[in-house]
């Protein structure tokens, strides 16, 4: 099964964004979030670019060995359970990876959905 | 994106000027006034101030370094960010400004044998800086989550003070215009006669023939990447405090050039209050305690539905007081001074990687620090206070206070910054500094530093006020001298 950088940055932000906020969340805001994650890697300073990419990988094969399948193409379960033990886990990379990418995840939704928030309005407008 | 000067394979000017933040645009502005043919380069695009809303995750895409995204190595990592467009830090940051405290000075001119840095000597250049780039207190009554700060700080018997804004206000509700480079110092640049080129960076320097040679990459989102050769008599590297001894380094200059970057590291609590303390429509909060100074330094930061949420990211179980309590709501921060980092290049790589040393003396101050900010928030009114550090508890009262550590642990602090400095400190002790006292860098001719790297140390205050003024300053003794 192919591993894949991309895949996997969309399924751990879609699902981070499911686990926090529910499924009713519209998936045009989820593929939103997962595009600005990926920009956010795109841009990042070049040595950091390329450990990322390399724990991206490894964080999605990590799931082969148990359950024959790469993380992007787990179920919603599977794929939580595989967050939280990479979360819990003892190696600091594994738990800051995972850091890393709920703090843009949040950062990310919050925006896309109280983007308006930005926008000073006139002292008269209601909230 | 606004049109820039047209890039050619091959250009010349008297002056180059690398990098278009506060210490570059300033630089830039006075050499092209004074009749000299200047052309100023900029990595980042060139955009309007209101490209994206303000701290937003979009203007962290356009308009920040690395996306937002910068690192600190060490035992304790600090995530800092800066800009990366025409006008640099100034077109991302709230503008609060100061001029730098006399006791800086003093140290400066203590330790680094930094000549003519007193406040009097300083004074026309930052009034010079601040007739272009104008500060203004608040108009009428700061936001409840900004006073309310003062009042906690009052309460126990603290200093506390508003902070005036590169900000001009006015308009119907008075959302007003930042200050920022790209409205003010950039305009006056070009109306000056001077060339901008975006979107280009240059990653050598190089002399030879009595003139410097600098090797440029211009790289347009969607375009072809192009290489520019660049000649100039004198330049001003203004890259910012990691880039510009990153560029330095890689051109093979490297007497005490990377080796004491210095940041403002920081801690933040959200607080919950009793009642509505942040609208919508209010301005940008202004308050901030000066009580500790200069050990650590509190303040108010901008409190929105995202940077709250963001905020919140230590706290996950109640992150949806975000969404339900967040007029209640105000995040704070308390800020010390870093430890020396170095910056240096890696092997094929492009971007440049920073080591900070290890001070446990400097944790235990932002610790204790943190205590204090706490104390300020519930005599301020807060009813809970989420400490912004991963595994710290949830504070109900005072007395909770007790539980938190003395000393901020190592990898998953939360330590922030938006303040970097003093990488190439100036000053006439040769052995600290990289330049002399006016920015000349030792040994290489015609070659001057024009940003927040030549401060000596941390300023405790927002620095921006200061880079403008020792820019001016600098800019004027080389003018005066003519560049010799
Ligand atoms: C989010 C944020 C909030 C802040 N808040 C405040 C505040 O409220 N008050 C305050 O006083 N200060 C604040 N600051 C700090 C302030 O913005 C900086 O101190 C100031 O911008 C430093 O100016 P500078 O000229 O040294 O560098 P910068 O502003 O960093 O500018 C350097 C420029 O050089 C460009 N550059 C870098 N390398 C190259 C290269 N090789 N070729 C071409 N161009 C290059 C960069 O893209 C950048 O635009 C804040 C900063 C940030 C990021």
């Amino acid at each position: 099964m192919l591993l894949s950088f991309q895949e996997t940055v969309r399924a751990l932000a879609e699902t981070l964004v499911s686990q926090e906020w529910g499924h009713d969340v519209s998936p045009q805001i989820s593929e939103r979030v997962a595009l600005y994650v990926l920009a956010t890697h795109a841009r990042m300073p070049d040595y950091l670019r390329v450990a990322f990419r390399f724990l991206t990988l490894l964080f999605d094969a990590s799931s082969l060995l148990f359950r024959g399948k790469p993380f992007h193409r787990l179920s919603f379960a599977q794929r939580v359970a595989q967050i939280a033990w990479w979360e819990r886990s003892f190696l600091q990379f594994a738990a800051s990876f995972i850091a890393f990418h709920r703090t843009f995840t949040t950062f990310g939704f919050y925006s896309e959905v109280f983007g308006r928030d930005f926008v000073r309005r006139g002292r008269h407008d209601p909230d | 994106m606004i049109q820039t000067d047209n890039v050619v394979e091959k250009m010349s000017s008297d002056i180059a000027v690398i990098g278009s933040g506060p210490g570059g645009a300033v630089t830039a502005t006075l050499c092209a006034e004074a009749g000299h043919n200047v052309l100023m380069i900029e990595e980042g695009p060139h955009l309007p101030l209101d490209s994206a809303a303000h701290f937003s995750h979009q203007e962290m895409l356009q308009k920040y370094r690395g996306g937002g995204v910068g690192l600190a190595l060490g035992r304790a990592m600090i995530a800092y960010v800066e800009g990366r467009c025409v006008g640099g830090g100034s077109e991302v940051n709230r503008g609060l400004y100061h001029r730098t405290p006399g006791v800086i000075l003093e140290r400066w001119r203590r330790e680094f044998a930094a000549e003519g840095l007193m406040p009097e000597a300083l004074a026309p250049h930052f009034a010079a800086c601040e007739a272009t780039a104008r500060v203004e207190f608040l108009p009428g009554d700061a936001p409840l989550m900004s006073s309310r700060l003062a009042d906690g700080a009052r309460a126990l018997g603290w200093e506390a003070i508003e902070a005036q804004r590169l900000f001009r206000y006015g308009g119907p509700s008075n959302e007003g215009r930042k200050q920022s480079m790209s409205e003010t110092f950039v305009p006056r640049f070009l109306r000056a006669g001077g060339r901008l080129i975006a979107e280009t960076r240059v990653s050598r320097l190089r002399h030879s023939g009595g003139k410097w040679h600098l090797t440029a990459r211009r790289s347009r989102e969607g375009g072809p990447a192009r290489q520019v050769e660049i000649t100039a008599e004198n330049i001003f590297v203004a890259c910012g405090a990691v880039m510009t001894p990153s560029l330095l380094r890689r051109s093979g200059i490297k007497r005490n050039i990377g080796n004491s970057l210095r940041f403002h590291p920081m801690l933040k609590a959200v607080a919950l209050f009793d009642t509505e303390v942040n609208r919508s429509d209010d301005l940008d909060p202004v308050h901030q305690i000066k009580a500790f100074e200069p050990r650590f330094s509190m303040g108010c930061s901008f409190s929105k539905r995202p940077t709250l949420a963001l905020a919140m990211t230590a706290h996950p179980e109640h992150m949806r007081l975000v969404e339900s309590d967040w007029k209640r709501m105000g995040i704070y921060y308390v800020q010390n001074m870093s430890a020396p980092a170095y910056v240096r290049n890696l092997p094929g790589f492009r971007d440049p990687l920073v080591v900070l040393r290890h001070d446990p003396a400097q944790l235990a101050e932002l610790a204790e620090g943190l205590k204090r900010l706490c104390e300020a928030l519930f005599a301020a009114g807060a009813v809970r206070v989420f400490p912004g550090v991963e595994g710290y508890p949830v504070l109900h009262s005072p007395s909770d206070i007790a539980k938190l550590p003395d000393t901020v642990r190592g990898t998953g602090s939360s330590l922030t910054s938006v303040h970097v400095f003093s990488s190439c400190p100036m000053g006439e002790d040769r052995s600290k500094c990289a330049t002399d006292s006016f920015g000349r860098v030792q040994g290489a001719e015609g070659l001057y530093l024009a940003d927040a790297s030549l401060l000596c140390g941390p300023t405790m205050v927002n620095p921006q006020g200061t880079v403008m003024a020792i820019a001016h300053r600098n800019a004027m003794h080389a003018i005066e001298r003519r560049f010799h």
